[in-house]
């Protein structure tokens, strides 16, 4: 049998779907509302109302490595400075989990890593703290002030809400982004994931990306290889156009992507299966996907959302 | 759990009897126009049956008591895929209903599920409808139909 590029790369995305890992998804659920509500009884009305945040809430998550992100919105008179509010945070988890997680301050988050449980899972979930910009303003415009751990203690404005907003409705992209986000996990790139979210909604935006999924992901690889490393490139945060996440890669990861990415193209269009070698499905859940043998009721691509037309009955 | 199936084509339905009731409640809410919506569910044993685990009423439609319209918005998108990822459910079909009538399908729906087993995107050649056929005093009938190579068979 001939091997369809398009089907792998659908059973790629069927075998990293979270759905696979449903009692592991509800331990990191039931800790996440456990530390939200940690957090409100702590900090009452110094914060809004934490809310969900990352790669689960924008449906671009992978089973293979995930977390869950809480965001948490301070109010502007909490603390003095937006360093007092992250060491008060990371202070505060740290001592809450003490002796049952790992906690430790990240780049913009405060990670917390729980213990391996009697399943041998281990729950890790970020809390971003962010600070609204001044006294009401956050309910208004939903923008924060994020910490970033640097050694000149910056910190960046951005808004969430507007970044998790940017990918909804997307799914074809989301797929891609899936794909690279597999992609970068088992080559071990360091590539932020953010950023290839951005970088594939703007190929979307700029480039006509039809046909089926093979297709779409060869066009966004294209276009990646194409601009990334051009002078002028940009990724605007849709929290906030000036901050480009662009500046977050440097000259030398922009030149290896473009090197990775023109392989895997040239590559593939030497030999099909040679997608394979670039892509790889995740064996603990293969078995289960090849049972859905052929026959039956016909559902074409299994990876991604069936959505129908709008219809009319009589 | 209920079974119907459908012997030439070999699938088969598995669906909550439940479900029956609350579509009929929901029926009588909007009598005499119609309503309808979309049918979740699960595919098992090799995708020859279809179990249905919840029948959601459209938020975005147009309707009459002889006529049921509705639109897929971004809203609607977007509920499709949260359903998919958070409860690994899919779209199977649709439902809808006939006032003062019986379950039969009309002429607008064989077009209306060709629609769907002919759209490029949707991704699903073998679409479920159920149609609920009742009048002001409770359910007449219920019927369930899929389409095969733009051709309509019933179930049971």
């Amino acid at each position: 049998m001939s091997f369809k590029k398009s089907d792998y790369l659908s059973s790629v995305l069927e075998t990293h779907r979270m759905t696979h890992i449903e009692s592991l998804v509800d331990k990191f659920k039931i800790k996440r509302t456990e530390i939200k509500e940690k957090l409100e009884q702590n900090y009452e009305d110094k914060i809004y109302s934490p809310f969900n945040s990352g790669s689960w809430k924008k449906h671009t998550a992978i089973n293979s490595k995930f977390d869950l992100d809480i965001v948490v919105p301070f109010k502007r008179n909490s603390f003095s400075t937006i360093t007092d509010m992250f060491d008060d945070l990371y202070d505060f988890l740290k001592e809450e989990y003490r002796g049952v997680a790992e906690v430790r301050p990240q780049k913009v988050s405060v990670g917390i890593r729980f213990y391996t449980d009697d399943d041998g899972d281990i729950v890790e979930i970020d809390v971003v703290p962010g600070r609204e910009l001044s006294k009401d303003d956050y309910p208004e415009t939903s923008r924060l002030n994020l910490n970033i751990n640097t050694y000149d203690g910056n910190y960046i404005q951005t808004n969430i809400e507007a970044q998790i907003e940017n990918i909804k409705g997307k799914s074809d992209a989301r797929q891609i982004i899936r794909l690279l986000k597999i992609w970068k996990q088992q080559k071990s790139r360091d590539v932020k994931s953010f950023f290839m979210e951005l970088i594939v909604i703007k190929a979307f935006d700029n480039k006509l990306i039809t046909g089926n999924l093979w297709n779409k992901l060869k066009t966004v690889l294209e276009y990646i290889s194409d601009e990334i490393t051009r002078e002028n490139f940009t990724l605007k945060d849709p929290g906030n156009s000036n901050n480009d996440i662009a500046d977050t890669l440097g000259w030398y990861q922009k030149q290896s992507l473009k090197n990775d990415f023109d392989y895997i193209l040239s590559d593939v269009d030497k030999k099909d299966e040679n997608l394979k070698k670039h892509f790889k499905e995740n064996e603990n859940f293969k078995e289960e996907e090849d049972k859905s043998g052929s026959g039956g009721y016909r559902v074409g691509d299994t990876s991604k959302a069936i959505i129908p037309p709008s219809n009319h009955f009589g | 759990m209920s079974s119907v199936v459908n012997e030439e084509l070999g699938l088969k339905i598995d669906y909550d009897e439940n479900v029956i009731n609350q579509l009929t409640e929901i029926a009588l809410k909007h009598y005499p126009n119609e309503i309808g919506g979309f049918i979740l569910g699960k595919y098992a044993e090799e995708n020859k049956k279809a179990i249905i685990i919840e029948c959601v009423v459209a938020t975005n439609y147009k309707n009459s008591p002889i006529s049921f319209k509705h639109k897929v918005d971004y809203e609607t998108k977007e509920f499709f895929v949260r359903k998919f990822n958070e409860d690994n459910l899919h779209y199977i079909g649709e439902w809808h209903t006939h006032p003062d009538s019986n379950s039969r399908y009309s002429s607008t729906d064989f077009n209306a599920l060709q629609r769907v087993a002919n759209n490029n995107t949707s991704n699903i050649e073998n679409p479920i409808l159920l149609i609920l056929g009742f009048s002001k005093k409770g359910l007449n009938d219920y019927s369930f139909y899929v389409i095969e190579k733009n051709k309509i068979s019933k179930y049971g």
